[in-house]
């Protein structure tokens, strides 16, 4: 059994570079991720704005504006549990950017990890590992008596191994760390369509009930909900292009860990 | 890689790694050395990560990486210690010793650790239980912090980027062979990555009263003998910081 016999389970195409699978390109979708959501902090000082505008007109009706103060005041703090909900967010942005950072240090000190046993096997005249795809992430470094080698040829060696184990086991915890924080995405995206999209609509709802009871005399009120039609109309879209980005990231990095880690019958049979 | 011992008197050793066949084009060749000192080993100029694999294989003929105490990093440049996370990985015993000008530089490079700040003046290395190995400053030939050893028991001088060489193919000696020829691949060098004409001949001046026998730079070839003071007169004469009119 050596690595190459192994390699005939792997997708051929998993590690270059163009295919979706390959880590560089989870990686950099993963980080625009951040891209996705920049103009939501623009949409909040819109919906700053429209708080004030509300209470603008407020003050213009006088004594007939005081049920639409309701109005105004819930969309303040709208305003506030979005900003909240962007400051979450922009953690996990963060978080993500990390362990997007600590997946590619690993696998490059991996992979200079594996050419230094290939080259000092090579140099001593014994088998090489040779090269590994991705499929193979649990096992590298593992155990070279796994991959059918002789023992390892010097102190050096078996030195290298026990640090390939080390950054075997760092590169398996940063990937599952960056699955776990892209899950967590998404209940934020749920989080951010409750501040934003969903809080917009039914105070938007209010404000045409609240309309009504001017009987006509509510031209202030009215542009307010103009606006608040077309902030709920640019959230409701942003949500939506994040909520599909995010699945999709999601989809290429959980089709990756399937890859890399899988069945435990598969590696049995091989 | 090829390594070469240079020095071994029984208690000191020195050796020179490099020549790497299987390294890319695309990146500059690069002399790395061991030193020891009753087995206790010190890396000079270790690399950067490209050729960590070729080195370690090609050390590991010679010592094993638990038995090495330190690293010095003569400068900041990535083809000197780019390599350092690797190395530190490999033993998290080893101390990295570099100009203090470059030691909140270098821990960008990886390995999760402080380096030891080498003063302007230079310092004695600790090795083995020794303490003779001499830093000798080299500021502003090229980096503006830049430290070289000399070895007093080996009369080794290893002199970073001075001296350094830009080899044409085929050229897999570790010594230089005509000296005259050799300044050819030199010149352009040193005219370049070295800035300043007083700073270079404050070296030149530190160095010709050490009893150096060898002279071992970073690139190219060894100096050896009477080629050791011809390098000398010829960098002195040479007029640096002047390849961009």
């Amino acid at each position: 059994m050596s690595p190459p016999d192994l390699q005939v389970v792997d997708s051929p195409a998993a590690g270059s570079p163009e295919a979706p699978l390959s880590p560089p390109v989870i990686r950099s979708r993963a980080v625009a991720l951040q891209r996705v959501f920049a103009p939501v902090r623009a949409l909040l000082a819109e919906s700053g704005m429209l708080a004030l505008n509300a209470s603008v007109a407020c003050g213009r009706l006088g004594g007939l504006g005081r049920s639409f103060a309701t109005v105004a005041g819930d969309l303040h703090a709208s305003g506030a549990t979005l900003a909240r909900r962007i400051e979450e967010i922009e953690v996990v942005f963060e978080r993500v950017a990390v362990e997007v950072g600590r997946w590619s240090r690993t696998e490059r000190r991996i992979r200079a990890l594996q050419a230094a046993i290939d080259a000092l096997r090579g140099a001593q005249g014994a088998r090489p590992l040779g090269p590994w795809g991705p499929m193979w992430l649990p096992e590298v470094g593992r155990e070279w008596r796994i991959l059918g080698l002789e023992a390892p040829v010097n102190a050096t060696e078996a030195r290298l191994w026990a640090v390939l184990n080390a950054a075997r086991d760092e590169l398996i915890e940063a990937i599952a760390d960056l699955q776990q924080q892209l899950t967590g995405l998404e209940r934020h995206v749920d989080r951010i369509r409750w501040a934003a999209v969903r809080q917009t609509r039914y105070l938007r709802i209010l404000a045409s009930i609240e309309q009504a009871h001017l009987h006509g005399q509510g031209g202030a009120v009215e542009a307010v909900i103009h606006a608040m039609r077309r902030l709920d109309d640019r959230i409701s879209a942003l949500e939506e292009e994040a909520r599909d980005r995010v699945e999709k990231v999601q989809g290429l990095m959980n089709s990756f860990c399937r890859m890399i880690w899988p069945p435990r019958a598969v590696l049995e049979a091989v | 890689m090829k390594g070469t011992v240079l020095f071994d008197d029984g208690k000191r050793r020195w050796v020179v790694f490099g020549r790497d066949p299987s390294k890319g084009e695309h990146i500059i060749d690069t002399n790395q050395y061991l030193v020891q000192h009753e087995g206790k080993g010190m890396l000079i100029d270790p690399g950067g990560v490209e050729i960590f694999p070729a080195f370690v294989a090609a050390l590991s003929a010679h010592t094993d990486p638990s038995q090495l105490e330190l690293i010095f990093a003569s400068h900041q440049d990535p083809d000197v210690i780019s390599s350092l996370a690797l190395w530190i990985d490999l033993n998290p015993q080893l101390a990295c010793w570099a100009p203090w000008v470059w030691s909140s530089f270098i821990p960008h490079y990886g390995g999760g650790r402080p380096v030891v700040p080498i003063a302007d003046e230079g310092v004695n290395l600790p090795l083995g239980g020794s303490r003779d190995l001499r830093a000798v400053p080299a500021h502003y030939c090229h980096s503006s912090g830049h430290m070289t050893i000399f070895d007093p028991r080996a009369g080794i001088l290893f002199s970073s980027d001075i001296g350094a060489a830009l080899l044409p193919e085929g050229e897999t000696g570790f010594f230089v062979q005509d000296f005259a020829r050799h300044t050819r691949f030199m010149e352009g060098f040193h005219k370049r990555w070295m800035p300043s004409n007083a700073a270079k001949n404050a070296w030149v001046r530190r160095v010709r009263e050490l009893p150096v026998k060898m002279l071992c730079p970073q690139h190219g070839s060894i100096f050896r003998g009477d080629d050791v003071k011809r390098f000398l007169d010829w960098f002195e004469a040479l007029q640096v910081g002047t390849a961009v009119e």
